[in-house]
């Protein structure tokens, strides 16, 4: 026995690094923080560190805007950051990637709470090469939610409900869409398993966390939007997640005839909710996935973080301790997800997938812009580009990255229209421009439609990437100044 | 009926840890890029009729590299430099007697060898508005 758990441990041991490795690589590779919602956040954490306080407003072009982004992620950059002595946005290049690898001992420890050290190894092994998991461990503190999930699931399962609360209650201070997507998760099992008075008992500390950061914010509860982000995000998302089903429909599949028909073995019945649990996760959070063909309003691409997490849990245990007839069944499937884990979080890694949101040329333009374009000029980029430049260059800009959050709806979509659209006219150009007093636009590389800025605005500045040969070059990125 | 052998698992797990860091390792760190900008330095917007008009490019990059800039004043093409830029550097273009009425300036940035972009027939470029009274 103790040799098993020795040997596991060094196991363990090795995941835990080779984990940790791959998620520390790409944000060591570049000096800036990777994924573009790391700018919002980095903002706010630098706004909570010089203030000393949570904002209520976040500062905007037409006088500022709601701040209901819940406080303790901001709250710990800007603290670590202070202690540390480093940048808030070197900071928030390293706390998410350290998060997630932590993940992985704390997802062994639930797996092996509950069951074997092979079914413990296994789950960890597909956490720690998860590309899901992998590919939001750098800009989403909804991965501190999955960390506290799993003590919160190791106490609803040991029918602690109310310790349980407590854990969702902070990852809701983290991350309201990771407490209310994990809470209605929950709920379901909860009501599966007919423990219906366990739901308020769960239900307690989460909702007074909730009272506590949004009573006082009811009066800008009106600014409070979900259309506008889902829509937008889903325009390029949502050719992924068709490319994605095929392949979660064959892996649920094989998953629930192997849950159904597969018979059990080390498995005591008293202990096991634990498949349960993660049975109904799986279910639940599979079709939360699939209402992306009706609807982007429930962030439908969001849900297959915690798919994978409890695909990760489920096909552990369902590998490890299922009788199979042959007994090369359970290493061909475990040697296949495997395979997939490790080809998908490689190709992740290398393929600069996991980069800044802008690219050399674009930073460069937003060094211009610091220096060049006078403070209090009225900017309009795509939200990435302002996301960056708010952040960076202390100039507001006309557009964000926060979605949930937007004071003048008709102007937004005016901004997102103009940069989506291949058909913007001479005219709607020229009035956009007088309309919100717009001194400069600013456009990335991959904006090919800018013919129409160029009768009102001249066009001031522009920077470009090449290959290291100087021959392969992408398009400018241009900033244009209004003329008119 | 056979359970899973947890020795194949072992030892599956640690060469799939394994792979992924030596294959990390041994790829290609981020590849050297070169970077380009050109920008407005200076002009005068307004300008009377017949006056000598001046206008100013700043041009910078981070590895050596040949440029042609061509200078326009609407479809005229009023200067042309071939400049072996390495850095920073200024460059600083005269149009005398301009006429009355609204002009374009243009200035193009280009290098016959590249391709899609910054090539001669798809230059990388500046223009900006001038009104001759």
């Amino acid at each position: 026995m103790m040799k098993t758990i020795d040997v596991g441990l060094l196991i363990l041991l090795v995941i835990f690094i080779a984990g940790a490795f791959i998620r520390l690589y790409p944000t060591i590779l570049y000096d800036k923080p990777l994924k573009y919602d790391s700018y919002y956040h980095a903002r706010v954490a630098e706004l909570v560190k010089t203030t000393g306080s949570t904002p209520s407003e976040e500062p905007w072009p037409e006088g500022g805007r709601p701040h209901f982004y819940p406080p303790l992620y901001h709250v710990s950059l800007a603290a670590i950051s202070s202690i540390s002595g480093s940048s808030v946005l070197d900071v928030i290049k390293f706390f998410l990637p350290i998060i997630s690898a932590i993940l992985i001992l704390a997802v062994f420890w639930l797996a092996y709470s509950y069951r074997n050290m092979n079914t413990a190894l296994l789950t960890v092994f597909l956490v720690a090469f998860n590309p899901f998991i992998l590919n939001a461990s750098y800009d989403s503190p909804e991965l501190i939610g999955l960390l506290l999930l799993c003590f919160s699931v190791f106490l609803l399962l040991k029918e602690r409900p109310y310790l349980a609360g407590i854990f969702l209650g902070v990852g809701l201070l983290f991350n309201i869409f990771f407490a209310v997507i994990t809470f209605t998760a929950i709920s379901v099992f909860l009501i599966y398993k007919k423990k219906y008075s366990v739901v308020p008992k769960f239900a307690a500390i989460p909702a007074v966390a909730a009272l506590l950061w949004y009573l006082p914010k009811l009066g800008d509860l009106q600014h409070l939007d979900f259309s506008i982000g889902p829509n937008f995000v889903a325009q390029s998302l949502t050719p992924w997640m068709l490319f994605l089903t095929p392949a979660i429909v064959v892996s649920i599949l094989i998953l629930i005839v192997l849950v159904k028909f597969a018979p059990k073995v080390n498995i005591r019945e008293k202990l096991d909710d634990y498949r349960s649990f993660w049975t109904v996760w799986v279910i639940f959070f599979t079709f939360m996935f699939f209402t992306f063909v009706l609807t982007p309003i429930f962030y439908p691409w969001r849900m297959l973080l915690y798919l994978s997490l409890g695909f990760s849990f489920l096909l552990a245990d369902v590998l490890v301790n299922t009788k199979f007839k042959h007994k090369l069944i359970a290493p061909i499937f475990i040697a296949f997800f495997i395979i997939v884990s490790v080809a998908t979080s490689t190709f992740l890694v290398t393929s600069n997938t996991l980069r800044p949101p802008l690219d050399d040329n674009e930073y460069l333009m937003l060094s211009w812009i610091e220096s060049q374009v006078p403070k209090g000029s009225t900017i309009l980029a795509d939200n990435v580009v302002c996301s960056n430049i708010q952040t960076l260059t202390n100039k507001t800009c006309l557009l964000d990255i926060n979605f949930e959050s937007i004071p003048n709806k008709q102007s937004w979509q005016d901004f997102q229209n103009f940069f989506a659209s291949l058909d913007v006219t001479r005219s709607d150009t020229y009035n956009l421009f007088r309309k919100y007093s717009i001194d400069y636009i600013i456009f990335a590389s991959k904006y090919t439609n800018r013919t129409n800025t160029e009768l009102f605005a001249d066009k001031v500045y522009a920077s470009w990437v090449c290959d290291s040969g100087g021959k392969n070059c992408l398009r400018d990125a241009a900033a244009y100044r209004f003329n008119g | 009926m056979k359970q899973f052998d947890g020795k194949v698992l072992y030892a599956a797990i640690i060469i799939a840890s394994i792979v992924p860091v030596l294959f990390i390792l041994s790829s290609s760190i981020k590849e050297k890029q070169s970077l380009t900008e050109i920008w407005l330095v200076n002009y005068t917007k307004n300008v009377p009729e017949n006056q000598s008009l001046i206008f100013v490019v700043g041009l910078k990059n981070d590895v050596p590299k040949n440029y042609t800039l061509d200078f326009f004043f609407d479809d005229l093409q009023v200067g042309s430099l071939n400049v072996a830029l390495n850095g920073l550097k200024y460059y600083e273009v005269e149009v005398q007697q301009v006429y009355s009425g609204k002009h374009i300036l243009r200035v193009n940035a280009y290098d016959e060898s590249s391709g899609p972009f910054g090539s001669k027939d798809n230059p990388y470029y500046l223009n900006f508005h001038v009104d001759v009274k």
